[in-house]
């Protein structure tokens, strides 16, 4: 018999557990599309144009409507395991390709947004903490209060308007100039223009990050901010930090040392659910920048009433969301010293 | 969209500290009174809850009084005013949009459509959420399993993910996008008052009123509903700010309500072009969608800081 | 040993005199210790006893000066051979916790750190202090070229090592050269509670205070705990106080005893003498609130509550539920006094003014 730690013992619990969860979504999302009242075909042909009957029958073959629903899942869930996500109508692409290319750049937008708002977030929460009930406090938490109320998409607008086309700092939308790219690699721009040792790459890389990465990411930060602050107040009011300053073990010491480590285990759970809303959100930003990510691709799909796409890109992001939470819950586990022992 | 989910986070950590200390013999009707009794003065003296509230009622007057109060009717067609500048005394005072539609009276109009979709989604989740949560707290078994694995399920998607692709098959429309909204937002009502449910239903006046001869469903209403309906009420109340902000994205993208009603989504996403030299079209309904959403969240929290220290006190 | 009087001490290892801390809150001020005075000589086991709420706890942390954000010391002073505690800075004040008085609580489930191993615990109290076990660290005499800096880390670790096993061993924890590499949590209350004694004593401070040590734990391994205590008072002679609600084993274990109600000592003396003699009527009642086994009285209670310690009203504090009031007690506090070999604040109790024996008023309340 092999023998495991517990840790890895919860880890292929969890990965287990996962698995039934990750083939619902994929379901769900098939009954989402499917189930809901309302005819995709209709709302296509709608607006006006003339329905002749051919072409309503033929749109419905085409859409594999007109099976039985049974066998509509069926062959869903068969092209699924093949990998196949369905063919988009409108620009006559398999839609896998489609999210294939259009999902790093989400990925880096949501990265550098998480690490904003962690390097934010953190050090004023943990900064609040320290500084309980001054000044400082007060206000970050009042400003934090702001930026979860403040809704992305009209702070991104407006930070368009003043850092981009009133002060110039930061370009107005798009990711990189054509041209400007580095070789294509992972996709990640930052990723490839490092990897390549392309600099005027990666500063402009940069530069287009900045304006959306820090617009998706305040709200996550202002939260972030606020659980750590309130996480840090618990553990400093703990029998343990009193102890260690019974013992005489310095202020520094004791907020690294004692404190933070414990108190830094809400911060990744929550990191966890946050990466959640920040795949919510990132539809929002993205457009509002011009930003050329999956989310971009969701929402002209919808206009377009492109719903083999639609359907793909939900059960993807639903998927996506799962498998964060799992790594959330694995790192969780590590982290808690109880479990990190044989 | 990055709304907090702190909120609820924090509320179960109330539970939990709440469940601890409450006197476990106290009769609801005397834990009622002392509730009722003093809450509208503690509100008042909180400072965030009293700015909050005061911003929420104000956005509910002008609501329900646009159709009487608003300067011009919304959806009126004003060529020669195109992009007029915000101008007090002439005409408009928060300026006019690309089609010379006065934007205060579509900000007052659009704040009914969007208050509206709020309140009914909020409405329709905590019933359906409250309801099902008391139902598989209090009994537990297949019900709570099954229910347990069916949220699980629903949390796996992100509530704007869901939300649009919901929309996208139904088409725009009001009771559409409440229904939509609901589908998803009945989960945190349920499984929060289901944890309610769960830590009141071994105290002893649920005990006492069992051994009176009380149906479960009396117990249920009578009982522990009164106990629960503080924080239900925060989470409502914090969550409509939630919906509101999905309504105005959604509009924005063009999926909300249908067109032709004022939005501040739309009214957003319309004056997009104008930026530079019009911003005014873009950025006033954006503000006065964000001083709601502050103003609803202030009045939440106060709630939350008046209702649930204050039942620890006992 | 014998009593001390206060005021006249100075050979006293920790000399207390009218403390005054004050928690601010929303009501008002709680005054936790009202003019509270205590001195403990070396060597000593002091007791102190009192209801929950009575303020021991507060005095506790005001010596250390580790109350909670809001408390504070307002008056008095506490010398420690001689220094007055609260008029050090922070940095010395720091250097004097766990060095020169360490302290231990009562819940070592909470107050051991979960996250770090059990040795580190006991190491880190070494090094904040910068003490080596035995002094390495220098080069050795007579070596024509110094050790290289890392032999000399090194070595100093193996020594820590060597010094946290066998204080380890001390304590009276089993394989300690295992068992120092564990968590918290592995081990069972007893067994914590040592640690958190072997983490006090590893600077091998003059006094000890110990919050409540035993009252989480069983009564059986209550008595291991408190029998360590005592080998730890004689052999490396330290002094200990020790914060109880339980009278019984305040008089069991302790040289002296000191009694606290309302943020006030009001009674203290001898162990043995103050449980035959109690002079304070708080004492009394206490004393006769003690079910006694095979007795078949019915359980005396001292009549009323605890006073509500935002208020500042004059008088004594006990006076409202104290039987041998006169009008002087409701008007002024009473003051310290040295009474039969005893420190004491009451009006009503003086030597041969009321000779109310114990133990055989049947019915009465006090």
């Amino acid at each position: 018999m092999i023998r495991l730690s517990r840790l890895q013992v919860r880890i292929i619990e969890r990965t287990a557990a996962t698995i039934p969860l990750a083939l619902a979504v994929a379901v769900a999302a098939f009954v989402l599309m499917r189930a809901i009242p309302g005819d995709p075909v209709d709302i296509m042909m709608g607006e006006g144009a003339s329905s002749s009957g051919e072409e309503v029958v033929a749109l419905r073959t085409q859409l594999g409507l007109d099976e039985p629903i049974h066998r509509q899942l069926s062959s869903y869930l068969k092209a699924l395991f093949r990998g196949d996500l369905g063919y988009s109508i409108i620009r006559s692409r398999p839609v896998a390709e489609m999210i294939r290319e259009a999902a790093p750049a989400t990925i880096e937008l949501a990265v550098y947004a998480m690490l904003f708002a962690l390097a934010l977030g953190i050090p004023v929460g943990v900064a609040a903490a320290l500084k309980h009930n001054t000044v400082f406090d007060r206000v970050s938490m009042a400003m934090s209060f702001i930026g979860v109320s403040l809704p992305a998409f009209w702070l991104g607008i407006v930070a368009i308007l003043v850092f981009a086309m009133t002060l110039g700092w930061a370009p107005t939308s798009g990711r990189i100039p054509y041209g400007l790219e580095p070789r294509h690699i992972t996709g990640l721009l930052t990723l490839d223009a490092l990897l390549t040792g392309n600099m005027p790459a990666l500063g402009s890389a940069l530069r287009h990050l900045c304006l959306p990465a820090i617009t998706l990411g305040l709200g996550v930060a202002a939260v972030v901010a606020r659980v750590t602050r309130s996480s840090m107040l618990d553990v400093l009011g703990s029998d343990y930090v009193l102890f260690a300053r019974a013992k005489g073990v310095p202020e520094s010491a004791v907020t690294i040392r004692h404190a933070l480590r414990n108190a830094m285990i809400p911060t990744v759970t929550l990191v966890g659910l946050q990466f959640g809303s920040l795949l919510g959100g990132n539809m929002i930003v993205e457009t509002v920048f011009g930003w050329p990510g999956l989310g971009r691709v969701v929402v002209d799909a919808v206009f377009a009433r492109d719903y083999p796409v639609v359907q793909a890109s939900v059960m993807v992001y639903a998927l996506t969301f799962v498998l964060i939470n799992l790594v959330t819950d694995v790192i969780y586990t590590a982290l808690d010293p109880k479990m990190a022992l044989q | 969209m990055t709304q907090a989910s702190l909120q609820t986070d924090e509320l179960y950590q109330g539970v939990l500290t709440r469940s601890a200390d409450m006197p476990e013999t106290e009769s609801r009707a005397s834990r009622t009174r002392r509730v009722g009794m003093g809450l509208w003065s503690r509100l008042m003296s909180h400072r965030g809850g009293r700015l909050g509230l005061i911003i929420v009622l104000a956005y509910v007057a002008m609501a329900a009084t646009a159709p009487l109060l608003a300067p011009y009717p919304p959806g009126a067609v004003n060529l020669a005013r195109r992009l007029a500048p915000p101008a007090i005394g002439m005409g408009n005072l928060l300026g006019a949009d690309q089609l010379g539609r006065d934007i205060l009276s579509r900000i007052m109009h659009g704040a009914r459509v969007s208050m509206l979709v709020g309140l009914a989604s909020v409405l329709i989740s905590a019933a359906s959420g409250v309801g099902l949560g008391m139902v598989a707290g209090y009994y537990g078994g297949a019900l709570d399993r099954a229910l347990a694995r069916f949220t699980e399920l629903l949390l796996a998607f992100p509530y704007l993910i869901f939300v649009i692709g919901a929309m996208s098959v139904m088409g725009p429309g009001f009771w559409n996008l409440v229904w939509a909204l609901s589908f998803k937002g009945w989960v945190e009502f349920y499984r929060l008052s289901r944890a309610l449910v769960m830590s009141e239903k071994n105290r002893e006046y649920v005990e006492a009123a069992r051994v009176l001869g009380r149906s479960d469903g009396a117990i249920c209403v009578l009982e522990i509903l009164p106990n629960i309906v503080s924080s239900i009420l925060v989470l409502g109340t914090l969550r409509m700010g939630n919906m509101i902000v999905m309504e105005s994205s959604l509009s924005f993208l063009g999926l909300g309500i249908p067109p032709r009603m004022p939005a501040w989504g739309s009214m957003i996403n319309d004056g997009r072009r104008y930026m530079l030299t019009s911003p005014w079209v873009a950025t006033l309904p954006g503000l006065a969608l964000a001083l709601l959403v502050l103003g609803i969240n202030l009045l939440g929290e106060g709630l939350r800081d008046v209702l649930d220290p204050k039942m620890m006190e006992g | 040993m014998s009593v001390m009087a206060c005021g006249t001490i100075s050979d006293a290892l920790l000399d207390v005199r009218d403390l005054h801390t004050v928690y601010p809150c929303a009501r008002g001020q709680v005054r936790a210790v009202r003019g509270a005075s205590l001195a403990v000589a070396p060597r000593e086991v002091l007791g102190i006893v009192g209801e929950s709420g009575c303020g021991k706890s507060a005095l506790m942390l005001s010596i250390m000066r580790l109350l909670p954000r809001p408390g504070r010391t307002v008056g008095g002073t506490v010398r420690l051979r001689g220094i007055d505690l609260l008029g050090l800075s922070r940095g010395e004040m720091r250097q004097v916790r766990g060095r020169e008085i360490a302290m231990v609580f009562q819940d070592p489930m909470t107050t051991l750190n979960p996250a770090h191993r059990v040795g580190d615990q006991i190491t880190e109290s070494l090094r904040v202090h910068r003490m080596m076990p035995s002094g390495a660290g220098e080069s050795q005499p007579g070596r024509a070229c110094p050790r290289s800096r890392l032999w000399q880390a090194r070595r100093a670790r193996e020594e820590e090592r060597d010094y946290v096993i066998e204080l380890m061993r001390r304590v009276g924890i089993p394989s300690p050269d295992h068992r120092h590499l564990e968590y918290p949590h592995q081990f069972s209350g007893g067994m914590q509670q040592r640690i958190m004694i072997a983490i006090a004593l590893a600077c091998k401070p003059r006094l000890l205070l110990a919050d409540e040590p035993t009252t989480a734990l069983d009564v059986t391994v209550q008595a291991q705990v408190l029998e360590l205590m005592e080998d730890i008072n004689r052999e490396m002679s330290t002094a200990i106080v020790i914060v109880t609600h339980d009278l019984a084993l305040a008089g069991d274990f302790c040289d002296n005893v000191a009694v606290m109600y309302a943020g006030q000592i009001v009674e203290r003396g001898p162990a043995d003498a103050l449980m035959q003699d109690p002079l304070h009527p708080y004492t009394r009642g206490l004393l006769l609130s003690m079910p006694r086994l095979g007795s078949r009285q019915p359980l005396r209670a001292i009549q009323g509550e605890v006073p509500d310690l935002t208020s500042q009203g004059s008088g004594c504090a006990f006076a409202p539920r104290c039987r041998q009031r006169t009008e002087r007690c409701e008007i002024e506090d009473p003051p310290v006094r040295v009474v039969a070999g005893r420190m004491l604040r009451c009006h009503a109790m003086q030597p041969g003014t009321d000779d109310t024996p114990l133990y055989d008023v049947p019915g009465e309340v006090l």
